[in-house]
């Protein structure tokens, strides 16, 4: 369990995280932002490598800051590129292990593990020099998930992998999920978040924008309509029967010849009236979709505010 | 103590790519010896090496010390790595007490090699029995320590280190000794008292790169004294400031 309370961050006379409470939960929970947002700074400081200038971090009730034993409940994946790149991905992790206190013995042998979960067994005694950046997240994740913590974090994970270890690297994150940990994982692409998780965190220039379930999120945004597209036989009809039966804001037809799109802010109503157009009314419903539904709308809709 | 902090690092310092260097430097050291002594025929021969010793031993020592120590934090730091070891269940003065003394052990290994071919060079294979050059092996560990230490303090307080160090050693170290009233303020006078090195050594210039322009003589006991007293609070010093304060890459802070 991570707590963050009125937690503010300056560098000199910049800020970089501005009071942000929350608590974040097991599971899986997207940190969200553009680049410069707070996200690296807010890892660092659960990670106990910076300090809050006000404000208390705990992790499992634990002042992180220079403490060894709020250090074995948490793992990190770093956004840095960086290794002793003479090493090989291999002697990396067991010496990422051994300085977690474990044997020579435990160490190998958990590291053999490792390079198996993360599909480094093949390539992990080549040195890092030589490692694309895809090979390189891998065995920093490794790194994170050594001593087993029930913390992960995981700064920008997805960068430089490609579509098939984007996949694994999901698979793990839930199958570590579903063990019950606590997953962060921060990032500024939002199609590979909605991907992981629905629970995320929105941070916009050092400040907690929301916090929750995405769709809580959008649901709670009510100075935007929910704009829901509507492909069918015969929108004329349609767009005459959904004005009546359910609350609707702005109705238009188009822009295709049997397209219509309606403006709403309770959508839940609108897909029932949308079902029995189809089943009582007899229109022919070929696709439904609510663009501004994911994740990059409701993004773009509370940086805008 | 983890003493994978220590292996860890040692392995490290000691892997070929850096030692290389070091053994190519002490092959170096022999040859000037060589030539230093063929320039003064008529001078005793562990006259000629207690010139070397004070004027050109002792020096790469404290290079070594200062590029050995910079690899202890501040590269971590500069190569963003530090967040490995910041991340590590570890206190972290154990992390810098490691670290430091495994960089240390480094550089007195590489002193004592340059001391002995050195000495081999000038004084054949009585160099290996001789009281002085077994003195200047001790004098290579402790100045490995003191310097090891300062320069580890000086890169946790601040940034570029490295240039610091070396206007230190190389600066300050050569002039303090031989400015009047300034000699107890240089750590190379308490290293060339526990030396055995006797009487005047060099002429000319060279008296001024030996220390020798400015004659006081500091009791044996007070050099121990002053030596381990400073390596003990340089060390227990850099381990509390690096347990105090932040050491996160600034640059790409978000």
């Amino acid at each position: 369990m991570i707590e963050l309370k009125s937690v503010s961050r300056w560098y000199g006379p910049v800020i970089g995280v501005n009071d942000v409470t929350c608590t974040l939960p097991s599971g899986v929970t997207a940190l969200l932002g553009q680049n410069g947002a707070g996200k690296s700074t807010l890892m660092r400081l659960i990670t106990g490598q910076l300090r809050p200038t006000t404000g208390e971090v705990k992790v499992n009730g634990l002042d992180p800051f220079g403490n060894p034993t709020a250090m074995k409940h948490l793992g990190f994946c770093p956004d840095i590129d960086s290794f002793p790149e003479h090493l090989t991905g291999r002697q990396f992790v067991t010496r990422m292990g051994r300085l977690m206190g474990f044997s020579t013995g435990t160490a190998a042998t958990r590291t053999q593990e490792l390079m198996d979960q993360v599909g480094m067994a093949d390539r992990c005694d080549k040195p890092l020099r030589g490692y694309s950046k895809g090979m390189r997240q891998r065995i920093k994740l490794a790194s994170a998930l050594f001593h087993e913590p029930d913390v992960i974090l995981l700064d920008e994970p997805l960068n430089g992998l490609d579509p098939l270890g984007r996949r694994e690297f999901m698979d793990v994150l839930h199958r570590l999920a579903e063990g019950g940990r606590t997953i962060i994982v921060s990032s500024h692409i939002l199609f590979e978040v909605e991907q992981m998780t629905s629970s995320m965190l929105l941070m916009h220039r050092g400040r907690l924008l929301a916090s929750g379930n995405i769709r809580t999120i959008r649901d709670l945004i009510d100075s935007h309509p929910h704009r829901i597209s509507i492909s069918c036989s015969d929108p004329r009809r349609a767009a005459a029967i959904l004005a009546q039966e359910a609350p609707i804001d702005s109705l238009s037809i188009g822009p295709g010849p049997d397209e219509l799109e309606v403006r709403t802010r309770m959508p839940d109503k609108l897909y029932d009236a949308v079902a029995r157009l189809s089943l009582d009314e007899g229109i022919s419903v070929d696709r439904l979709e609510s663009p501004d539904n994911s994740l990059e709308a409701v993004f773009g809709y509370l940086v805008e505010n | 103590m983890n003493s994978a902090i220590f292996l860890t690092h040692l392995q490290d310092t000691l892997r070929p790519g850096r030692l290389i260097p070091w053994i190519i430097a002490a092959l170096g050291m022999c040859g000037i010896a060589l030539v230093w002594k063929s320039l003064q025929p008529d001078e005793a021969l562990l006259t000629v090496y207690a010139q070397f010793s004070q004027i050109l031993l002792y020096r790469i020592v404290i290079l070594a010390a200062v590029v050995f120590s910079m690899g202890v934090i501040a590269q971590e730091i500069e190569q963003k790595t530090i967040v490995y070891l910041l991340t590590r269940s570890q206190p972290r003065w154990a992390l810098l007490l490691g670290r430091s003394f495994a960089s240390i052990v480094s550089v007195a290994a590489v002193g004592m090699i340059c001391v002995l071919t050195s000495a081999f060079a000038i004084l054949g294979f009585k160099a290996f029995t001789t009281p002085e050059v077994l003195m200047d092996c001790v004098v290579a560990f402790m100045a490995a320590g003191v310097y090891g230490s300062l320069f580890v303090f000086l890169s946790l307080i601040v940034n570029r280190a490295m240039i610091w160090s070396l206007l230190f050693a190389f600066g300050w170290e050569t002039f303090a000794q031989n400015l009047p009233g300034m000699r107890p303020v240089s750590v190379m006078t308490y290293l060339n008292t526990i030396g055995l090195h006797e009487a005047k050594r060099a002429n000319g210039l060279l008296t001024f790169f030996s220390g020798d322009m400015v004659v006081a003589d500091t009791p044996v006991w007070l050099a121990w004294t002053v030596l381990i007293g400073l390596w003990v609070i340089l060390a227990v010093g850099g381990m509390m400031i690096f347990s105090l304060f932040e050491y996160s890459p600034r640059e790409d802070a978000e």
